[in-house]
């Protein structure tokens, strides 16, 4: 089936009708650290645990916040034998976790209690000032809050402690450093930035287990029978195995570098004993946004929504001259009543400034309109809460007034009021005169009458 | 003579209504509704619509930028822009209350127009200027005003661009036959409902108290005045009964009424307290009176909305910095009332002209003016036909505002939809269409005041012949 949703003069309103399909079983570090390209070469098997796509700053933060680093004291702690147990940096305390990182945690992020809206409010200004400083760009716009929204609908279990901003289409700072050669030859090097978000997850929840992962603990009786029941072959058996039961499920496999020489170096490989076939499924749900009409008078916003299984949309829209009252619902090439769809609605009509998530466009001030204006304006992503869908970005193009000339039109209406103002005061300034002076002559007339 | 004249005006009036009836019917067409110079954001029948909307869906009907009209008018206007007939265009019903509209207002301009005439001949007759009332008799006024303002086009295109101006005009209108009528309750509540829809028309409590007070429009005073001493100075042989007409006709044009004054303003102040209940009673769950107030006389005062229209304040405001934008305000907004005094003590003794000024002036200077308002006071200029015939440039402002209405669509088609043009083609045109409203107040005033100075060059010749 297909539903299109039409409206006249662009607008799109959240709704929902929701299925819980999906849950969430387990999650598992990749081995590629980030860089498997999955929607490309595939890799999603449902025989294995949904993989959890990391990169390699966020594996060493949620490392980090796991307390997985190998320092110091967590070799220690699991009876690795090492020689010197102080800091290399300041060599007075044990090597910790939190000497070296706590600092820069409260530098980036302030705690978010999730209950406290100015909480979220505070974190929220807090991280668009710093990813602004750091990426040297005007991401800081969107802590104002005419740019950022709230869509409760759409984020059922972040109710309260969420916001959601995009700069649709933002002009870069492209850094490029170069260095002369004596030889003639330059040669440059990219700057590429990047942030990567690390998520928590609560792992303490009843449903959430780790089989994979809890197979390598299920024989315990030597470094041979590990060898042989993991679920990968290895090359080199292990000196000690270190099986971690009580506080988590992770297995240590220990190999002493001092036992082998230069003739005999230590070479270790891992090889798969069951072979997988990795493919690429077919999204549940195909959602395309694209704007109608002609000019810059008339138009509307369509979304395209494929296969449903139960749908939550959104738009954060920014447009001014928006009538919610002419939203259509279109199911299989058919108009369709809208409460027959519609389980809930939430709206949230734009004000010029003041409205999360609304902002004056299309006859703005000229202090108002964006830096490359003729571009025209871009209308962020509508979300699809299907499983966190998001349709493609719409460009609406602006109607601008020549920026070229606030004196001239300054001047011109202000010398026409005076025109106004002149003109009719003339008029009636000049008659009185004009009666006087008749008032005058009819004395004369009347001296004359009485010497006759 | 009197039945084929009556049967003349009412065939003109039933075409304007089937003319407005053909083009209702055809809206693909003509699309007048999106027309900027049709719709503002106080006069867009899809603004109201939109608001109703919001009021149904549990949301204030001023939430957004939308709605900032009369709740009163988004209760009544309401239900018919969602009763949706099938195969009919939209907003139909509405179509058909605007229509009404227009009739009821022509009907009341021609019968305003006829009080008028009646005052003015009686008048001229007490001073004794029989040869200008011989001429006038054959001059309708009344009908010739209520077909100019059926047939104007812009009355037409208002109209069927479905523009609550319709609804405005109709209120100016009561409240000015009212005054004319000397019917207090009436004229109340046509001033109290123009000032609630609109906020302008709050400046013509002074032509409507000059109305009930002094009575319809009159010569000068000086006339009566100078004939009330000549009748008292010299005894003029003449009947005890026509000498006795005379005196009670000086008494009553020379005294100011207060009893219809201070009726008018009781039922003035009674029908703001209903008017200011009810509204309070509508929105009493969105913010109140204050908050009412700030969306609807608030969005007049500081002109938020920077969508183009016929007026210049648009562009002005769009382009002024910041820093100055209140000093603006004030002097755009002082100009509507620096012109009220001077305009009325020089005009008292003509109270409906007045309140004709008074409407150009608004017109031109308020926040958001469209056809709607020219259409109401090119009706209302033909009342004066006879007193304003020697005005100059008439054929020059006619032929201005005919330019004006075909270049402004194309300006904008230029602008908005080719690209071709910027938005400096439309702000020309607006600029043009207020230096027309500027000659036609200016050359109109001054064509009344040279009415003025004949009456009394007539008058003062009469008065020699008598002594000689």
């Amino acid at each position: 089936r297909t539903i299109r949703l039409y409206q006249c003069h662009l607008h799109l309103i959240s709704y929902t009708k929701r299925y819980s399909l999906y849950t969430m079983n387990g999650y598992l570090l990749s081995f590629t650290q980030g860089r498997w390209n999955y929607e490309r070469w595939g890799g999603f098997d449902s025989n294995i645990e949904p993989q959890c796509k990391a990169s390699r700053a966020a594996t060493f933060t949620w490392r980090l916040l796991k307390d997985r680093l190998p320092t110091k004291g967590n070799l220690l702690r699991r009876n690795i034998i090492i020689q010197d147990a102080d800091c290399p940096l300041c060599g007075q305390v044990q090597e910790e976790v939190q000497k070296y990182h706590i600092k820069t945690m409260e530098l980036s992020f302030n705690k978010v209690d999730g209950t406290m809206i100015d909480g979220v409010g505070a974190s929220w200004k807090n991280l668009s000032h710093s990813l602004s400083g750091l990426f040297c760009a005007s991401i800081n716009f969107v802590e104002s809050s005419t740019t950022y929204s709230a869509p409760e609908l759409a984020f059922q279990s972040a109710l309260g402690s969420l916001r959601y901003g995009t700069l649709p289409r933002e002009a870069r700072l492209h850094l490029t450093m170069s260095t002369d050669h004596s030889d003639g030859s330059r040669s440059g090097i990219n700057l590429e930035q990047t942030v990567t978000v690390v998520l928590q997850p609560n792992d303490q929840k009843a449903g959430m287990n780790h089989k994979s992962t809890a197979k390598f603990a299920v024989n315990d009786t030597g470094p041979e029978d590990f060898r042989r029941n993991a679920g990968f072959e290895l090359s080199v058996t292990p000196k000690r195995v270190h099986a971690e039961m009580e506080t988590s499920s992770s297995i240590l496999y220990e190999y002493p570098i001092k036992e082998y020489t230069e003739t005999e170096q230590f070479d270790l490989g891992l090889t798969w004993k069951h072979p997988i076939v990795w493919y690429s499924p077919h999204a549940p749900l195909y959602a395309s946004r694209f704007s109608m009409g002609s000019g810059n008078e008339r138009g509307a916003i369509a979304i395209s929504l494929k296969l449903i299984q139960g749908l939550v949309a959104i738009n954060n829209v920014k447009e001014r001259c928006i009538y919610y009252h002419t939203l259509q619902l279109v199911v299989d090439e058919r108009p369709q009543a809208l409460t027959d769809f519609v389980e809930r609605m939430r709206v949230s009509p734009s004000e010029d400034k003041v409205s999360p998530g609304v902002m004056e466009m299309g006859f703005l001030h000229i202090d108002e309109y964006p830096p490359d204006v003729n571009q025209g304006f871009g209308i962020p992503s509508a979300i699809i809460s299907f499983p966190d869908f998001h349709a493609e970005l719409l460009l609406v193009p602006l109607t601008t007034p020549d920026f070229g000339m606030p004196y001239n039109v300054i001047t011109i209406t202000c010398t026409v009021f005076a025109l106004y103002f002149e003109s009719l005061l003339n008029v009636l300034w000049r008659g009185v005169g004009e009666e006087e002076r008749l008032l005058k002559n009819k004395g004369i007339a009347v001296a004359w009458q009485y010497y006759s | 003579m009197m039945k084929k004249k009556v049967q003349w005006f009412w065939t003109w009036v039933l075409g304007s209504v089937v003319l407005r009836l053909i083009l209702l019917f055809f809206p693909k067409n003509l699309n007048l509704s999106s027309r900027p110079e049709v719709s503002t954001p106080l006069t867009s029948l899809r603004r109201l619509a939109e608001g109703y909307w919001l009021k149904q869906s549990s949301l204030s009907p001023y939430a957004g930028s939308m709605y900032h009209g009369s709740p009163l008018l988004l209760t009544l206007l309401g239900p018919l822009t969602v009763r949706r007939i099938e195969g009919q265009p939209d907003h139909l019903l509405c179509s058909l209350v605007f229509v009404i509209a227009d009739v009821v207002s022509a009907m009341l301009i021609c019968a305003a127009g006829e009080k008028l005439k009646v005052a003015y001949i009686s008048s001229l007759q007490s001073l004794g200027l029989h040869n200008l009332t011989e001429n006038s008799e054959f001059l309708p006024s009344g009908d010739f005003a209520a077909l100019v303002y059926l047939w104007n086009p812009f009355t037409i295109v208002a109209c069927v661009g479905l523009s609550t101006s319709a609804i405005e005009n109709l209120m100016v209108v009561l409240s000015l036959y009212g005054a004319c009528s000397r019917l207090a309750p009436l004229a109340a509540f046509g001033w109290v409902m123009a000032t609630h829809l609109s906020l302008y028309p709050a400046i013509l409590i002074i032509p409507v108290i000059l109305l009930l007070g002094y009575g319809p429009d009159a010569p000068p005073r000086k006339l009566f005045c100078q004939r009330k001493n000549l009748e008292g100075g010299n005894s003029i042989p003449s009947d005890s009964c026509s000498e006795e007409e005379a005196k009670n006709q000086l008494k009553v044009a020379n005294v100011f009424s207060w009893r219809p004054v201070v009726l008018f303003l009781f039922w003035a102040l009674l029908w703001s307290s209903y008017v200011l209940v009810l509204c309070g009673i509508y929105v009493q769950q969105y913010g109140g009176l204050q908050e009412l107030f700030k969306r609807t006389y608030g969005f007049i005062l500081t002109i938020q909305d920077l969508s183009p229209n016929i007026g210049v304040l648009w562009y002005f405001f769009a382009e002024v910095f910041d820093f100055f934008r209140n000093f603006f305000l004030i002097v755009f907004h002082g100009n509507i009332l620096l012109m009220i005094a001077p305009l009325a003590l020089r005009l008292n003794h003509r109270p409906c002209f007045l309140a004709f000024v008074y409407i150009v002036i608004s017109s031109m200077l308020k926040s958001y003016p469209s056809v709607g308002d020219s259409a109401l006071y090119l009706g209302l200029l033909g009342l004066f036909a006879y007193e304003l015939k020697d005005m100059q440039f008439s054929f020059f402002l006619f032929s201005g505002y005919i330019g004006v209405s075909l270049l402004s669509p194309v300006m904008h088609n230029l602008w908005i939809w080719r690209g071709t043009g910027n938005a400096n083609f439309y702000f020309a045109t607006a600029i043009a269409y207020v230096c027309l409203q500027i000659i036609l107040v200016v050359e109109s005033v001054s064509a009344m005041l040279n009415h003025d100075r004949k009456l009394t060059k007539l008058y003062t010749a009469k008065l020699q012949n008598i002594k000689s």
